[in-house]
Formats: C-alpha cells, sequence, structure tokens
C-alpha cells in the first residue's frame, strides 16, 4: 500500500470512530441525561460521543488540509502480507467456531498447524511438533493447574 | 527514616521463595521478550495477565515490574548484535553499540550496557522510594475535583505518546465511551447493553489488552512478515574493564539522571529518554565525532537512561494512578483488576504491596546484572525465532487467556472483533495505551464528576477554581498544548 492509501485508510478508520460517537449520542439521549441534582446516565455518554465526533472532525479537517501526500514516497508492504492477515482471522474465526464443538485441544491444536504449515509454509516436523507442544503446555497450564474448564469434545478433551 | 522502615518490611516479605521465584521469572520473562522482536513488554503483561487472574498481587506485580525493566536489558542484545532494536528504547544503543560489534567489540559493549542498566535500574528505584510516597502524601488531600483533572491529565498525556496529539485524544475518549457499556456505577442503570447478558459487567479490560496488545500487535507484524535476524555472537570479554569503568561512569550517571526525571513525567518515556541521553553524551564529550562509530559512552548513557525511565514511570502509576506509558498503563489495569486502588491511597492501605515490589526491584535488577552477562550467548539464540513460529504460539496464549477469565465465548468473540480494530489502530498509528487507560479509569472519572457536579451544583466550575484542581488543569494545558504551540513556532520559522 502506498502512502496515498495509508492516508485513506486512516481516513475512513477516523470515520468510523466518528459514526462510533454519532451513535453513541443516540444511544445516550435515550437514558436520562440528568437526575435530581446530579449528571444521570445518559451525561458522560453523552458528552464522550459529541467529543469523538468533534476531535474525528477536527482530524479529517487536519488530514485534507495537510500537504498532499506523495503516492511514491513510502516502500510498498510486503504484497503477501494482507493475505496473511485474511488467512490469519479466517482461521481465528473458524477455531472460535468450532471451539464448543471440537473441543480445545483439538481446534486449537488445528489452528496451529494451519498457521504453522499452511500460511507459513514451514516443514511438517516444525507444524506438528510446535502445534502439539504448545497445545499440551497449554492443556496442562490451564485445564490442569489453573482448573479452568476448557471446551471438551466427544473425545473427552 | 519511616521510608527505610517500610523498605525493611517489603524486604522482609520479598525473602520467600515465591515471591524471589516471581521476581526472577520475571526479569527472564522480561530479557526473552526484550530479545524476541515483535512482542515488547506490554504485550507480554496482557497476554500473561489471564495466568495470574484472582492470584497473589503482590507475585504478579513483583513478576510484571521484572518483565518492563528486564525488557529493557533484552533490548540491547538485538541493537548491539543484529542492529535490530528489541523495544523502541534501543534505537539509539543500536548505533553505537553495532558499530563496537563490528569492530569485534560486542561483548564490551553488552557489558557496559549491563552495569549500566544495573546502576540506573538500583538508582532509579531509590528515587521512586523517595519520590512517589511524598508525592502519594500530597495527593491524599485529593477531592472529586482533583479526581476528574488528575484523569483528564492522564489521558491528555498519554496522547502523546503516539505522535500525534489528536489521535491520541480520540483513543483515550473512545476507551472512556467503550468504558459505559455496563451498569451506571452511581444508579444501576444498565447502558448500552443492547440486551446482551454478557455486557452488564461491561467490557473487561483484560479482554481489550489482550485483543490490542495481543492478537492486533500479532496481526500488524504478520503482516510485514519478519524475519530471524543473522547475528554475531560476541568474541570479546563481555565484563568491562577498570579503563571502560573510567570512561563511562559519567555518562551512566547522566543517562540515569536524565532518564529518571523524563521517566517521571506523564506521557514521556524510557525511548525519548534515551534520545534524550545520546544527545546530551553527544553534546558533552570532548569527541563527538566518535558517535556512531563505536563509542561506549554512546551505548552506556542511553542504556541507563532507558532503565531509569522505566522505573521513574512507576512514580506516578503508583503515587497518583497515572501511567506514563504503554506498559505501564496495562500494569494499571492488572491492579485494579487485583482489588487494588492505584494512586495516593495505595501507600496508605496498601502499604505491603508497594514496599514489596519496590524491594523486588532491587533483587531483581541484580538478578539482571548476574544473568545478563554469562548468559549472552544463550540469550542470543533466541534471535533464531523466526516469528512464523512465535506468533501462533501467541494466538493460541490469547485464546486460552481470554477464555480462562470468564470462561466464556462472548469474551473471545469480543477479543477477536477488537483484535482486527487493534490491527487497523496499530496500522495507522491510533495508540492503544490512551483507549486502555480510559477503559480503565472511567469508572472513577465518572464518579468523580458526578461527585464534583452534585457538590457543586451541576457547575464544572471546580475543576479551575479549586487551587489543586486549577493547577492540574493548567499542567494538562501546557501538557497539551506545548507540543502545538513548538509546531507553530517551527512552521513560522519556515
Amino acid at each position: 500500500m502506498n502512502a496515498s492509501g495509508t492516508v485513506w485508510g486512516e481516513r475512513c478508520f477516523a470515520v468510523v470512530i466518528g459514526l462510533f460517537g454519532a451513535f453513541w449520542i443516540i444511544q445516550a439521549s435515550k437514558l436520562p441525561y440528568w437526575s435530581d441534582f446530579a449528571p444521570g446516565s445518559g451525561f458522560l455518554p453523552f458528552w464522550l460521543g459529541v467529543a469523538l465526533v468533534i476531535m474525528v472532525a477536527a482530524f479529517l479537517l487536519q488530514s485534507f488540509r495537510a500537504a498532499p501526500v506523495d503516492a511514491q514516497s513510502e516502500a510498498p508492504v510486503d504484497a503477501g502480507g494482507r493475505g496473511r492477515i485474511v488467512q490469519i482471522m479466517l482461521g481465528l474465526i473458524a477455531c472460535l467456531a468450532l471451539l464448543e464443538w471440537v473441543g480445545f485441544v483439538v481446534s486449537v491444536g488445528l489452528y496451529l498447524a494451519f498457521l504453522i504449515g499452511w500460511v507459513e509454509r514451514r516443514t511438517l516436523v516444525e507444524t506438528a511438533a510446535v502445534s502439539l507442544g504448545t497445545v499440551a503446555f497449554l492443556w496442562l497450564l490451564f485445564k490442569k493447574w489453573l482448573g479452568v474448564p476448557f471446551p471438551e469434545g466427544p473425545w473427552g478433551f | 527514616m519511616e521510608t527505610l522502615a517500610h523498605l525493611a518490611q517489603g524486604f522482609t516479605l520479598l525473602v520467600t521463595p515465591k515471591y524471589l521465584m516471581f521476581c526472577l521469572i520475571g526479569v527472564l520473562i522480561g530479557q526473552v521478550i526484550g530479545v524476541l522482536p515483535g512482542i515488547g513488554p506490554s504485550a507480554a503483561i496482557a497476554v500473561l495477565l489471564p495466568l495470574t487472574f484472582g492470584g497473589d498481587a503482590i507475585a504478579s506485580t513483583i513478576m510484571f515490574a521484572g518483565i518492563y525493566y528486564g525488557a529493557q536489558y533484552g533490548g540491547t542484545l538485538t541493537s548491539v548484535l543484529v542492529r535490530i532494536p528489541g523495544e523502541s528504547s534501543s534505537v539509539m544503543t543500536s548505533l553505537d553499540g553495532y558499530e563496537m560489534a563490528r569492530q569485534g567489540r560486542a561483548g564490551k559493549a553488552l557489558g557496559i550496557a549491563a552495569v549500566g542498566s544495573f546502576i540506573a535500574g538500583t538508582l532509579g528505584t531509590v528515587g521512586l522510594m523517595l519520590a512517589a510516597p511524598a508525592l502519594a502524601k500530597v495527593a491524599l488531600l485529593f477531592g472529586p475535583a482533583e479526581y476528574f483533572a488528575l484523569v483528564i491529565m492522564g489521558l491528555g498525556a498519554l496522547a502523546l505518546v503516539g505522535g500525534s496529539l489528536l489521535k491520541g485524544l480520540i483513543m483515550g475518549a473512545l476507551g472512556l465511551a467503550l468504558a459505559t457499556i455496563g451498569t451506571d456505577p452511581q444508579v444501576g442503570n444498565p447502558r448500552f447493553t443492547f440486551g446482551q447478558l454478557f455486557l452488564l459487567d461491561g467490557i473487561e479490560f483484560l479482554v481489550l489488552a489482550v485483543a490490542f496488545f495481543g492478537i492486533g500487535e500479532v496481526l500488524a507484524q504478520a503482516e510485514q512478515g519478519m524475519a530471524a535476524g543473522e547475528f554475531a555472537r560476541p568474541r570479546d570479554s563481555v565484563y568491562p574493564n577498570w579503563a571502560d569503568w573510567l570512561q563511562t561512569r559519567w555518562s551512566i550517571l547522566r543517562g540515569t539522571v536524565i532518564g529518571y526525571f523524563i521517566g517521571v513525567l506523564p506521557g514521556a518515556g524510557a525511548t525519548i529518554a534515551s534520545f534524550v541521553a545520546y544527545a546530551v553524551e553527544k553534546k558533552v564529550s570532548k569527541t563527538p565525532e566518535r558517535f556512531g562509530k563505536g563509542a561506549i559512552e554512546a551505548v552506556a548513557a542511553p542504556e541507563s537512561a532507558n532503565n531509569a525511565a522505566a522505573t521513574g514511570a512507576m512514580v506516578p502509576m503508583f503515587a497518583l494512578g497515572i501511567p506514563g506509558s504503554n506498559t505501564t498503563a496495562i500494569m494499571l489495569g492488572a491492579l485494579i483488576m487485583f482489588g487494588l486502588r492505584p494512586g495516593p491511597a495505595l501507600f496508605e492501605q496498601n502499604a505491603a504491596f508497594v514496599w514489596t515490589v519496590i524491594a523486588s526491584m532491587y533483587v531483581g535488577n541484580l538478578l539482571l546484572l548476574l544473568l545478563n552477562l554469562p548468559l549472552v550467548g544463550l540469550f542470543a539464540v533466541l534471535l533464531r525465532v523466526p516469528y512464523a513460529i512465535l506468533y501462533p504460539v501467541i494466538l493460541a496464549l490469547c485464546i486460552a487467556g481470554v477464555y480462562s477469565q470468564s470462561n466464556s465465548m462472548s469474551d473471545l468473540w469480543l477479543a477477536a472483533g477488537f483484535g482486527i480494530f487493534g490491527y487497523f489502530m496499530r496500522k495507522y498509528d491510533f495508540s492503544a495505551a490512551p483507549l486502555v487507560l480510559g477503559l480503565v479509569l472511567e469508572p472513577m472519572f465518572e464518579n468523580a464528576m458526578r461527585q464534583m457536579m452534585t457538590l457543586s451544583h451541576g457547575s464544572l466550575a471546580p475543576v479551575v477554581t479549586r487551587p489543586v484542581a486549577g493547577t492540574i488543569t493548567l499542567l494538562t494545558l501546557a501538557i497539551v498544548l506545548w507540543p502545538i504551540a513548538q509546531r507553530i513556532y517551527l512552521r513560522s520559522k519556515r
């Protein structure tokens, strides 16, 4: 991504936060603004929403008034980087979706194997050793030592 | 005298196998974290938080403090051996440290850095011991208006950490807004829960800390596809000789003083401290032309400064409940999670806790000195661990940690969602520290604001009319407006 792409991304991200601020104003308006002698439940969230909208507007103004960016001035990000992020996140979503069905060990183990073996293209030995070693360590630490009731699959772990 | 008595009590409590072990674990993890590029002390503490949930507050804080200052030692290794600073605070060390390594003097660079860090860490702890209780005593006189002003100062100061003030303030306000989710602390009304039972307790600090500093950080680093570094094993002795000591003793002391005072300032931290220490050292040197070409003083000064700053940053955190850096913001959240109230009352109500942690910092610095020199070769091997192997393990630890906190799938989904948000924050340079601080301090902020407005019949005037609150407000304005004024001045000069 070049510098101008980064600037536009930054502006879009700020707009999302501004929209969140506007949403907070609307939701806070439904709560009591003032009770007998003191601010009510909606007072602070309302003004925080207002502050967010104003600051995001100021940020956008500042960003548009700044000198135009030179599209060639920034080194491009690793081309495979964005694909890697998508794979990591999709893998995480799949891992969480499976967690209660197949249990912590299988779900997290498969996710680790996917990341190391598929996304990072490491050797089979590395993939197996790190995946199995990590889930075994986490299972012992959290389940056995700290007594955390991790979700279990039909096979009891 | 009173301080020494408290410290003696701290040492008495510390010398149990459990606390000493946590101190050792903390400094070891800190060193490893400092060596591994791509994971910093804030991420390490965030990921380890769930393990300490419901545990011993003293042991856990001893460990977290050890991770914080241990990472400053570890960051030196990568700076000197591969010119990749494990921490931003080690950037200045890499300039001359790496040159020394190229000249076959890596051992000397690492040795003097370790000695300087030890002296700075120890003297910094003496400063913490003297300054924090005195500051806390003054702050005990604070009422709602002062607390309200103090939180605003903390958010304003931390907003400067990321570089853009406006982005930092947006993040601080967002953190405060997210913290209003849950049950109203004063009247018990549900707010912004959208009919979801799990939101009644609000969004847990731990979930956001892991999401931003664990998942978000991993995504941002993974995008860049980090490779393991190639390093040169030190060939000379790591033990500095008398000539090295004579050459660097004043650099270490100057670095310590500069680092400590910069560390105490809210919003400034170890990174700025190391930059200033380097600049000052070059200025006072009779041979500034050696700087950048392997000058040993240029390694000693910034390394001493970053360690002293890490200790100095704990002064406002303990005494006022205001963190000066990312890591102390996370530590502050951890203290609240343990049921403690960081701030002036901490020294009164939890004296044993504070003084044991302070005592542990003396022991931790000594442990680091003893471990650092003989284990240089071993820690250097860690540089070969590729990030491709490291980040999946961090993600698995994040999943296990978030789930363990409340055994809830909802928290895991929240962490995944905020992790993506954290990635964009990192990508577009919106600092997570003010957001986390806003989330942590919101209950105190809202309670203080509502109490103050009740007492003043709905007016916000006490923030400026009460002497102490007014002074804090003025300081906040100075902190926030100073960089703006500086920018305008520089622009007008051009």
